[in-house]
């Protein structure tokens, strides 16, 4: 074995992490290397100044000053999901499934509502419906000056018109009134 | 792992805060020298030790037990140590000249003891000149004595890379001990 390849092995040697025949051939080496065997005695020098460096007692107030930070830790760390614990009644908080659906079902029924009123258009309207429908009638009857053609649209017409609740509050109903004179004019 | 360990685990991943209390009485000393040895400070070594513990109380559920819960806490306490010295702008490695201008300062004072502790202070100071890693392994192999199954989990690396970092260490503390042998002797 080379002086090279002996000093790479010196710390396994020391330590006893050397097979049989490698730790043989090292303590060969030793015995007739005057330059290994110097790097080797100050290497265990080296290493017996650390290893005789004192352990040091830590504080006494240690844990007191741990159980202190681990309080303060603990209350900076409350999560969203515990907050909304804590505000949830007792029933409520022992089952978090159910409330969420609550919530969810809740909170659904709002954005369905709000989705329905923006989407719906004008004509959705019956009074809306009804006011068109009549005018047309009207338009038809007073151009050819003549009676309605179809009796039954027109006796439909008017019996939708006599519904209170069909006109009652729409904003049309003195317009629609109108043309309900216009038509039993026409008649 | 004794079965007591085991069970105290046990106990602290349930949020236990007595067993805690033990688990702290038990592993603070080892874990505060290692700090101590690590920085070079005693206060920061306090507090470094109290963040080892909160973060064994907050990652305990973590440890599955595939290594001895010293080998686990170890390595918290190196990795914690590690982050700051990274992070710490005033490193505390000494150079050679340093080491030697304090010790004209120690050959003055006679007393036994003094000189004894003068001694120990200078060989921290070297312990503090290593780098990083090499600090780290002499610390556990030397002081702590871990074996190099310990030192392979602890510093989460191989057999292979355990037995040249240790070599590189004790080649690096001998030639630093060596440069400043007028310290060390009788």
């Amino acid at each position: 074995m080379r002086c090279r390849d002996v000093r790479k092995k010196l710390s396994e040697f020391l330590d006893g992490e050397l097979d049989e025949r490698t730790r043989d051939e090292v303590q060969r080496h030793l015995a007739i290397c005057g330059e290994c065997s110097r790097e080797y005695d100050e290497m265990i020098e080296a290493v017996s100044l650390v290893r005789n460096l004192p352990k040091l007692d830590p504080p006494e107030d240690m844990w007191s000053a741990l159980k202190m930070e681990l309080e303060r830790v603990g209350r900076s760390k409350v999560t969203w999901g515990e907050r909304l614990k804590g505000l949830m009644t007792p029933p409520l908080a022992r089952h978090p499934v159910l409330a969420s659906l609550i919530l969810l079902i809740v909170a659904g029924t709002f954005v369905m509502m709000g989705w329905w009123m923006l989407t719906r258009s004008a004509s959705d309207i019956p009074e809306i419906q009804l006011l068109s429908l009549y005018v047309q009638e009207h338009a038809r009857y007073y151009s050819r000056q003549i009676l309605p053609s179809d009796p039954f649209l027109g006796s439909e017409i008017v019996r939708e018109l006599k519904t209170p609740a069909k006109v009652r509050g729409t904003g049309s109903s003195y317009e629609l009134q109108t043309y309900i004179s216009l038509y039993y004019e026409g008649e | 792992m004794s079965s007591e360990e085991t069970a105290l685990i046990q106990r602290l991943k349930q949020g236990d805060e007595e067993a805690f209390e033990q688990i702290f009485r038990r592993y603070q000393k080892r874990v505060y020298n290692v700090a101590y040895r690590m920085i070079s400070n005693r206060e920061t070594a306090e507090d470094m030790t109290q963040e080892v513990f909160l973060r064994v109380f907050q990652k305990i559920r973590k440890f599955k037990g595939k290594s001895s819960f010293s080998t686990w806490l170890y390595r918290l306490t190196v990795n914690l140590c590690l982050d700051h010295l990274r992070k710490r702008n005033a490193h505390p490695t000494e150079s050679l000249e340093d080491i030697e201008e304090k010790a004209l300062v120690y050959g003055k004072t006679p007393e036994d003891d003094v000189i004894l502790e003068e001694r120990r202070e200078a060989v921290q100071r070297i312990i503090s000149s290593l780098p990083d890693k090499l600090r780290a392994i002499i610390i556990l192999r030397e002081i702590e004595g871990l074996s190099y199954k310990e030192l392979a989990e602890a510093m989460n690396c191989s057999m292979g890379r355990v037995k040249s970092l240790l070599y590189e260490a004790r080649m690096e503390l001998r030639r630093r001990i060596e440069r400043n042998k007028h310290l060390f002797k009788e």
